[in-house]
């Protein structure tokens, strides 16, 4: 009698201590980096309940954002809205100028210079929690922006043309007799280039570019445009799209690939919370979520973008990047106003006037 | 349309009231104000944004952010080197679209409205589809069909001429590719423009001729040219702005043609996605085309100056008549055939296949081994295609509307007011042409910084689209209602008011039937356009005012181009099935039995 009491106080002790375990480790689980700082952002997410994003993503990966949110910190609901931000940065500035109370917390960009008018009006949130509790290495702007995926500027070649051999593997070997006529296809706005030029100087990415455009290239306006013409066969090589597109389509059974030249350069596409948020705590938490490991892994699988430099970084572009090491000319707002001048210079090439 | 004396007068016998001259006047003048008040609110807050926000030191900043007042932008615009390659070039491109466009609308004008070619009516709606196909995806379509390695066309061509080597014979990336496309987005809006006045001509002064010894040809260059002459001119300097605002052809084919043009510049300076757009520089720029559009203008008005000689619908009644083409039938036939398959079918088809494919691919076995009809289905999933699809519908109907309503009234005042008031008749006509000189995202940017401050709680709804796009489409309906009036004679009017009736109601019974074939035109015109636009919309649409457009724009620029082809394909559909509706609309006024 005495041994079934000592055995079934053993059971109960077992089944309490089982309780708490569990339940703590619930709880840990619960948490991105298992810090109380981000414990208490979500409790006021959670009491927020929403978070307006206005960005270029496309909406299919926020609708697979939402669902692994929900499973994993249920109560915020993600109100997204697709556009680029050039129109939607005005409009905030419109707005505020009105008095008008904001009507987003998140905006997103492509590239951090598209949201530098922002940053000059000093109408951005700092956070140091992005670095400090979510582990974050891509913040900028002392805190304003913390980077949601980039965007690689490789060489790209159509395999069914060029050999992996034959693709350039250099900015310079572009400039080879073969690629003349009608061979290369370059987007019109000439970023690559222009961050080049931050590396290298302005007078050699301009004198590139000028021999560049002696070579008869086929030069369009949107990166899509650009890679749809390789993936078509309609040129052998492509500057000006990304490498996460260049690996979607090879996915999909185009005949392409890309070159990790070097240097080379990286977008940063970041997200920034509004001063004037109506949701704030929402806003830094979900933009901070998305750049955890776990949020990139959604953003990976959904589009094949994440971040590909950096301590965060994850999907194929990274590894190939790793793989082979080049110099990486990677955009942040120590360089963007840079990179801003010297694309405004070469513009000049194709038919700016400033 | 047929319009017998007999109708024109039973119209007028229901009249019966007495004549009251002092209430006519006051309730004309009402709606002169009324009217005067409308175009001039919707024109002047974009003309002022544009010439503010030239004289503003704009870089990095927005217009109304600035305070430095600088004559820097016009200062750069004259005395940069680039300038002047770009206006020549901007006038050979204009002139070469205009070169293939014009005439190939005013043909089918002739052809379509005053010939009995047969199938008349179906080619008159097929000529149209070209304006329904979104232009981004219209362009892409033609590189598929010229470029000049795997251009389909000219992969054909290589193969039918035993031609060696791997690109040409055609260039799609040069000048005359460029003026070719831009060409042929053209015809169908300058057939709209211009068929409604070879519809109401009065076939009387073609016989009159005919029975003078001219054959077909010396009656059309010496008789019917002449009398259309308003509609060809309101045609030509409409179609003037148009090439020289236009940007995608340029934008992508122009740069690697080196063909550098005005919208080129004016797109640099707004979408160089370096920032806040340039819009001192964008304005100075857009100024220039504003000077050309009011020059144009000034033009327009002494060539029309003595508009009576151009009415041809009278009270002494007419029957349009359709020209026996005899021997030239066939031809005829053949000329429409080849144009249909040219500029409609072909691009059409790139387009479904492009809406087929996971990821574009000329035609092949292997590409047509990957081709689905999933997008089809696939894209409903997605809640927001559906608000788009109703969202774009409302905007099509209500900007076509409005457009139609204040370009019946503009019209009605500048044609028959001018020598009542000559200087308001001239402002209004003047004024309500502005509107194409000034760029569609300036126009976005002066309505958010209005409405956004205004107490009329439009911002952030549908309606603040459609407030832009009917500023934006005025130019064009209000030029091609203008040229129908011109063709209709005052006496009908003066015929009613004498018997009794009030002006509107004169407006409503006889004008306004008499227009109904400029209207048709104008209200199918507007809504297609209202359907495609992009600037504007991008600037002012919100989560809840998504519309097609945009959709199709963010699936382009995010990789889906499969998804953007399949709502481009169902624009098109819908838009065509509007414009047969509305040819069917027409066959039916003018065939009621």
């Amino acid at each position: 009698m005495r041994k079934i009491r000592v055995v079934s106080k053993t059971v109960v002790l077992i089944i309490i201590l089982g309780f708490f375990v569990s339940g703590g480790y619930a709880q840990e689980k619960g948490k991105t980096a298992g810090s109380e700082p981000i414990a208490q952002l979500y409790a006021g997410a959670k009491k927020e309940g929403t978070v307006i994003i206005w960005g270029p993503t496309d909406a299919i990966i926020y609708r697979k954002m939402q669902e692994a949110l929900d499973k994993q910190y249920p109560g915020i609901n993600i109100e997204h809205f697709e556009s680029i931000p050039e129109p939607l940065v005005q409009r905030i500035i419109a707005e505020s100028q009105a008095g008008k109370p904001a009507s987003v917390d998140i905006i997103q960009s492509g590239s951090l210079r598209a949201v530098r008018p922002l940053i000059d009006r000093d109408m951005l949130a700092v956070y140091p929690g992005w670095e400090k509790d979510f582990g974050l290495d891509a913040v900028y702007a002392g805190g304003r922006f913390v980077g949601a995926y980039n965007l690689t500027l490789p060489i790209a070649y159509n395999t069914k043309t060029v050999s992996a051999k034959e693709a350039p593997k250099s900015w310079e070997e572009l400039l080879d007799p073969k690629w003349k006529g009608r061979k290369i296809i370059i987007e019109a706005r000439l970023v690559p280039f222009a961050m080049l030029g931050t590396d290298w100087g302005k007078a050699k990415a301009t004198e590139l570019v000028k021999k560049l455009l002696a070579q008869e290239p086929i030069i369009v306006q949107g990166g899509t445009t650009v890679a749809n013409a390789l993936a078509g066969g309609q040129v052998s090589v492509a500057i000006g799209t990304y490498a996460y597109t260049i690996e979607r389509l090879k996915k999909a059974g185009a005949t392409v690939d890309w070159v990790p030249v070097a240097p080379l350069p990286v977008l940063t596409s970041a997200v920034g919370v509004l001063k004037t948020a109506p949701h704030p705590n929402a806003a830094r938490f979900f933009a901070g979520w998305m750049g955890t490991t776990e949020g990139q892994k959604i953003r990976y699988e959904a589009s094949g973008q994440a971040n590909e430099v950096g301590k965060n970084a994850i999907g194929t572009v990274a590894e190939r990047i790793n793989a082979t090491r080049p110099a990486v000319i990677l955009e942040t707002d120590k360089n963007f106003a840079a990179i801003l001048e010297i694309q405004r210079e070469l513009g000049k090439l194709l038919g700016a006037l400033r | 349309m047929i319009v017998s004396r007999n109708a024109l007068v039973s119209r007028t016998r229901v009249l019966t009231a007495p004549f009251n001259l002092k209430a006519a006047i006051a309730g004309r003048s009402l709606a002169f104000g009324f009217t005067l008040l409308i175009v001039s609110y919707l024109v002047i807050v974009p003309l002022i944004t544009l010439l503010y926000a030239s004289i503003k030191s704009t870089e990095d900043k927005l217009p109304f952010e600035s305070t430095a007042t600088t004559l820097a932008n016009y200062a750069l615009v004259f005395s940069s080197p680039a300038t002047l390659p770009l206006l020549l070039n901007t006038l050979l491109f204009t002139l070469g679209s205009l070169a293939i466009g014009l005439p190939l609308a005013i043909i089918f004008a002739w052809l379509l409205e005053r010939t009995a070619v047969p199938g008349r009516t179906w080619i008159a709606s097929l000529v149209l589809v070209p304006m329904t196909i979104p232009s981004l995806l219209s362009a892409i379509a033609w590189i598929q069909l010229l470029d000049p390695r795997i251009g389909l066309v000219n992969v054909a061509l290589r193969a039918l001429l035993g031609l060696s080597g791997e690109t040409g014979p055609l260039d799609i990336y040069s000048l005359g590719g460029m003026c070719f496309v831009q060409g042929l987005r053209l015809v169908p809006s300058a057939y709209l423009m211009i068929a409604a006045s070879f519809r109401a001509m009065d076939p009387s002064l073609e016989e009159q001729s005919a029975m003078a010894g001219r054959n077909v040809a010396q009656t059309t260059l010496r008789v019917t040219l002449p009398i259309v002459r308003p509609a060809l001119l309101a045609a030509l300097i409409y179609y003037v702005i148009v090439v020289i605002e236009s940007f995608d052809i340029p934008g992508l084919l122009g740069f690697t043609a080196r063909i550098r043009v005005l919208s080129t510049a004016i797109y640099w300076a707004t979408h160089s996605e370096v920032g806040l757009p340039d819009y001192g520089l964008a304005s100075a720029l857009g100024t220039i085309v504003l000077v050309l559009a009011l020059f144009l203008m000034w033009i327009y008005h002494r060539l029309t100056a003595h508009q009576e000689r151009f009415a041809t619908i009278t009270g002494k009644g007419y029957r349009p008549r359709q020209i026996n083409l005899r021997k030239w039938k066939l031809p005829a036939l053949l000329f429409c055939l080849i144009y249909v398959f040219i500029a409609v079918l072909l691009p059409f088809v790139m387009l479904l296949w492009t809406s087929m494919q996971p990821f574009y691919a000329p035609p092949s076995m292997d590409a047509f081994g990957r081709a689905t009809f999933d997008g089809y289905l696939n894209i409903w999933r997605d809640s927001t295609v559906v608000r788009a699809v109703w969202n774009t519908t409302i905007l099509a109907i209500v900007t076509a509307l409005a457009t139609i309503a204040l370009s019946i009234l503009v019209s009605w005042f500048v044609v028959r007011r001018r020598r009542e008031s000559g200087a308001l008749a001239g402002y209004l006509a003047t004024v309500s042409f502005l509107p194409q000189g000034v760029p569609s995202i300036v126009i976005g940017l002066a309505l958010i910084f209005v409405y956004v401050r205004f107490p009329i709680p439009i911002y952030g709804t549908l309606w603040i689209i459609a407030l832009a796009m009917t500023t934006r489409y005025l130019a064009f309906s209000s030029r091609t209602t203008t040229s129908a009036l011109i063709q209709v004679h005052g006496e009908l009017e003066e015929a009613s008011q004498m018997a009794g009736a009030p002006w509107l109601r004169t407006l409503r019974r006889i004008t306004v039937p008499l227009l109904a074939p400029a209207m048709i035109n104008v209200f199918f015109w507007v809504a297609v356009h209202a359907m495609q636009e992009l600037s504007m919309a991008l600037m002012l649409y919100n989560p809840s005012t998504v519309v097609v457009s945009t959709m199709i724009w963010s699936m382009w620029q995010n990789g889906r181009t499969a998804d953007a082809a399949v709502l481009g394909v169902m624009l098109t559909l819908l838009s065509a099935l509007l414009l047969l509706g509305g040819q069917f609309l027409s066959y039916l006024r003018r065939n009621p039995y």
